[in-house]
């Protein structure tokens, strides 16, 4: 069975002033499945991450190259709608970073911002992204409570949801639970198991088993560079590159 | 800087233990044959109690290996490694048994049989080079050498096909020979057949740590 891609991507160069921080990477993302990307600190994984929405577009010195085709077209061609994609593509970082507002208002944020006004229709919009983020049992009834008296794992949880609520197709998540306790990490990889039915999910992750666990698609990355890509089960028990297999087995460098 | 040091030791501890276990089971097999020439009464119940020593090893194995599987969180190499090192140990069991089965036969053979007997010597050679082989294809995770050990296997498939005949034969020819005997000597050559056929198995396992797929040699 041939899967769609969501993006495909060609000769992805990255550099920040004289710094090259990615080499020409080649990789076409596969639709309604986890990717996982993984490689040492430094190896290019945030910046890979951060070209699929232009976020890297915030930061001064950063310029890149190739291209980056998603749904078919190319998301750095003059012209594309930024704000449109950045819609499409959502993101979840390693800090949970809630806004200091309530937990209700942190959901409806990006669809206030989106100009949604009606009151019915925004409860309606809070209340599905808090139930697709696994949180609306443990928060219903404090809705109006502030965001920043939940746990770690659950702030976690609101930010999925906050993303959610943009309606996206991507989800791209920056190690999103290294700051969390072991059930709350479980948590999280179980909700983002039953995402993948809906969206496509982009993980960065230094937990090697937690790519081992819930990624369909893994990719390796060193000093820039896609080294290995592929099924996550075929790379983590017989991978194609040496540096692969020194990566995952811990006897890198 | 090896970050992994006391994981590496805990690996390399398993693969010596599968090579002490090999190493001793060939030195039961040749204890077996010595066994069945001479009809050493003593060495065969030494054959059937060597059977719970090799028993032990197995499980020293087995639960080295899930230790290091729970604490180390093995992928790639390692696992199989380890993986396989179980389903050796389990193979090597099973060959060691026929050991023992042996032992039980010449306990319970009462007959003077010596054309059967040396027949079955012709195995003797063969399974001892098998185990040499293997032992040097298990420690080299060398490849070639685990087809050669297949290569020994079909040796002992072509022994064992003009034996059946042969053991006919001989039993038409000595009417003297009551049926149970000529039966239990055929099933000790079936032993040997077999343990070619665990030994094999290994091979198999041999590659599939090597190179991460299955193979079917036998
Ligand atoms: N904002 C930035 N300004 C300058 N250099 C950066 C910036 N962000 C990352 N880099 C550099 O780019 C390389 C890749 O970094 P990053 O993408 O954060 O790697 P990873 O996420 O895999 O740890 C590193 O050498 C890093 O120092
Ligand atoms: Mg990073």
């Amino acid at each position: 069975m041939k899967t769609k891609n969501i993006f495909e991507i060609e000769n992805l160069s990255v550099i920040y002033g004289e710094t090259p921080a990615l080499k020409a990477i080649d990789i076409d993302i596969n639709e309604k499945s986890i990717t996982a990307l993984i490689g040492p600190s430094g190896c290019g994984k945030s910046t890979f991450l951060r070209t699929l929405n232009r976020m890297n577009d915030l930061i001064p010195e950063c310029r890149v190259m190739g291209s980056v085709m998603i749904r078919g077209e190319n998301c750095y061609e003059n012209g594309y709608d930024i704000i449109g994609l950045r819609k499409k593509v959502g993101m979840v970082f390693q800090k949970p970073n809630p806004f200091p507002m309530t937990i209700f208002d942190n959901v409806a944020y990006g669809p206030r911002c989106q100009g949604v006004k009606n009151k019915e229709t925004l409860n309606e919009m809070v209340l599905e992204a808090l139930k697709q983020a696994a949180l609306y049992d443990e928060v219903k009834d404090r809705l109006e409570s502030s965001a920043l008296s939940l746990s770690g794992g659950q702030q976690q949880r609101l930010c999925i949801a906050r993303a959610l609520a943009m309606k996206p197709e991507v989800l791209l998540m920056d190690e999103p639970t290294s700051a969390l306790d072991p059930i709350a990490t479980l948590k999280i990889e179980n909700l983002i198991e039953r995402l993948k039915k809906q969206y496509s999910i982009i993980i960065v992750t230094h937990s090697m088993q937690q790519a081992a666990r819930i990624a369909d698609y893994t990719a390796f990355f060193y000093m820039g560079e896609l080294i290995e890509y592929g099924k996550t089960d075929q790379l983590f028990s017989v991978p194609k590159h040496k540096q692969t297999e020194d990566y995952i087995t811990g006897r890198f460098g | 800087m090896n970050i992994r040091e006391s994981f590496d030791i805990s690996i390399q501890e398993n693969q010596q233990l599968i090579v002490k276990m090999m190493k001793c089971i060939q030195e039961i097999y040749v204890a077996m044959f010595d066994v069945i020439k001479s009809n050493d009464l003593d060495g065969a119940e030494r054959l059937i109690n060597d059977d719970i020593l090799v028993n032990e090893m197995e499980e020293t194995i087995n639960e080295q290996a899930y230790l290091v599987v729970l604490k180390q969180c093995p992928v790639a190499s390692d696992l199989r490694k380890l993986v396989t090192s179980i389903k050796v140990a389990n193979e090597l069991e099973r060959v060691a048994d026929y050991a023992a089965n042996i032992g039980v036969y010449i306990q319970k053979t009462t007959q003077n049989n010596e054309s059967y007997r040396k027949l079955m010597l012709n195995y003797r050679q063969p399974l001892l080079d098998m185990f040499t082989v293997l032992i040097e294809a298990y420690n080299e995770s060398d490849v070639k050498k685990a087809f050669k050990v297949c290569a020994l296997d079909n040796d002992i498939d072509i022994i064992y096909e003009q034996q059946i005949k042969q053991f006919i034969a001989i039993t038409r020819e000595k009417t003297q020979i009551v049926a149970e005997e000529a039966s239990r000597a055929l099933l000790v050559i079936k032993q040997f057949e077999r343990a070619g056929d665990h030994l094999t198995n290994i091979a198999e396992h041999i590659i599939f740590l090597r190179t991460g797929k299955h193979v079917t040699l036998n």
